[in-house]
């Protein structure tokens, strides 16, 4: 059986700069702490960012971007966290920010394609707007629907409740959100967790992310 | 002008039904909530993975793990369920949400909304919001009439949509109004306002319901 637990600056060993990172949570509940924070002190840099959010300043992925390690951050609503605007609009070149921003539902439902081997996903979100533009429309029983496309990622940090040593994984509360989504959508999954328990020890009616996901385990999350 | 919010919400609650499976915007739209007939049980849905989203929780026993999608912590209710984001919005889009209330920047006579960017003033993002006004089965704006004096009821939004034609009925503190194939239809008026005020107050020409009636 592969060792898959490893302290939080072992598991982002293999994260190196420019890579595409997708970051569970939901305004920093369900993001896991401990593997952002490993990141902010590995300091790789130009990182493309996916996640719902952009955390809050100093919180979530809000602390790569004070540190000034986002070069794209694609997201859905970026308003709580004021040091987006900053970025995108600043004059200093390196730190000018990317901000892709993308309807919540179509974010997780092209992190889903991406896990679930769909070319892309029809959706009626965006038909008529600014989120349409260059995107293939179909008409499908006289209803239009957009072309979205799988989103993939290099590696997912992905934040659980409870993770046995093959990394199935229970989350708890609306900490879920797109962890279990993003865990199937990356090469690498590493999942921080609040608490690692032996094989067998998790009911598996319960489980909702398989460890045939998850690369590495870290524990100690908060 | 103070309680104008407090009138808006208090009339967007009597437009919800009891059983209803109902998602609220931030802001407004949640104080919706405080006026709701004791009767009256609405299954609340957020969008960031729960169904059955109780009141805010006390700070003393508040869950770490429990958030609403406005970054509140929150309780959830005997028969609650907690989802991943695309269940969520699988729920949302696939019209098992009767009704959506959320504010907006704009809204026009065509039931257009504009709610989600002023083009390099302000780009918040969309968040659930395009989603959340696409897939449920009734929309409704909760908003105040104007800002500070300037139309937001419009013949037609200036700023970049956050989809088109979903808008089924406008709440401001002045009126209801109703989005038809003719225009907007003024169905209920606050005493305190004349017709020819909120005319005034709104920049398309509103047609006036021969039942117009008083709206709380």
């Amino acid at each position: 059986m592969i060792d898959k637990v490893k302290t939080a600056d072992e598991a982002v060993s293999v994260i190196q700069d420019g890579a595409t990172i997708m970051v569970g949570g939901f305004m920093v509940c369900g993001t896991p702490k401990i593997l952002i924070d490993a990141l902010v002190r590995k300091n790789v840099k130009n990182l493309t960012i996916i996640c719902n959010d952009a955390g809050l300043p100093g919180e979530g992925v809000g602390k790569l971007l004070s540190n000034g390690q986002i070069k794209t951050l694609i997201a859905s609503h970026v308003g709580l966290n004021p040091e987006v605007a900053q970025r995108m609009n600043t004059d200093v070149e390196e730190d000018k920010l990317e901000c892709v921003l993308i309807p919540q539902g179509t974010l997780a439902e092209r992190i889903r394609a991406a896990s679930t081997g769909l070319g892309g996903i029809l959706t009626p979100t965006g038909v008529g707007t600014i989120v349409a533009e260059g995107k293939q429309v179909l008409t499908i029983e006289d209803k239009e629907y957009l072309l979205e496309l799988p989103l993939k990622a290099d590696f997912a940090l992905i934040r659980g409740t409870v993770t046995d040593k093959f990394g199935n994984t229970i989350y708890n509360g609306t900490t879920q959100n797109f962890n279990p989504l993003m865990a199937g959508a990356a090469e690498h999954v590493i999942v921080g967790t609040c608490e690692v328990v032996e094989i067998g020890e998790l009911d598996p009616n319960t489980i909702h992310t398989s460890g045939i996901f998850v690369d590495t385990i870290v524990g100690g999350e908060q | 002008m103070s309680d104008a919010k407090a009138i808006i919400a208090q009339r967007v609650a009597k437009d919800l039904k009891d059983g209803n499976v109902v998602n609220l915007g931030i802001g407004l739209p949640t104080m919706v909530v405080n006026y709701l007939p004791e009767d009256v049980h609405i299954i609340f849905q957020s969008e960031n993975g729960m169904m059955g989203m109780g009141p805010a929780a006390e700070e003393s026993c508040k869950d770490l793990d429990i958030m609403n999608a406005g970054a509140g912590y929150v309780t959830a209710t005997p028969g609650a369920m907690f989802f991943d984001s695309a269940t969520s919005f699988g729920i949302i889009r696939g019209g098992h949400v009767d009704a959506t209330v959320l504010g907006a920047l704009q809204v026009d006579r065509h039931g257009n909304l504009a709610s989600w960017i002023i083009p390099g003033k302000m780009v918040p993002g969309m968040g659930g919001s395009m989603d959340l006004v696409v897939g449920a089965k009734k929309v409704i704006i909760a908003m105040q009439h104007t800002q500070k004096g300037a139309h937001k009821i419009l013949d037609q939004c200036t700023l970049p949509y956050t989809a088109v034609k979903v808008v089924d009925e406008i709440v401001t503190e002045m009126g209801v109004m109703a989005v038809t194939p003719d225009g907007l239809l003024l169905t209920e008026y606050n005493p305190e306002y004349t017709v020819e005020q909120i005319q005034e107050a709104t920049g398309t020409p509103l047609i006036i319901s021969p039942d117009l009636k008083p709206m709380l």
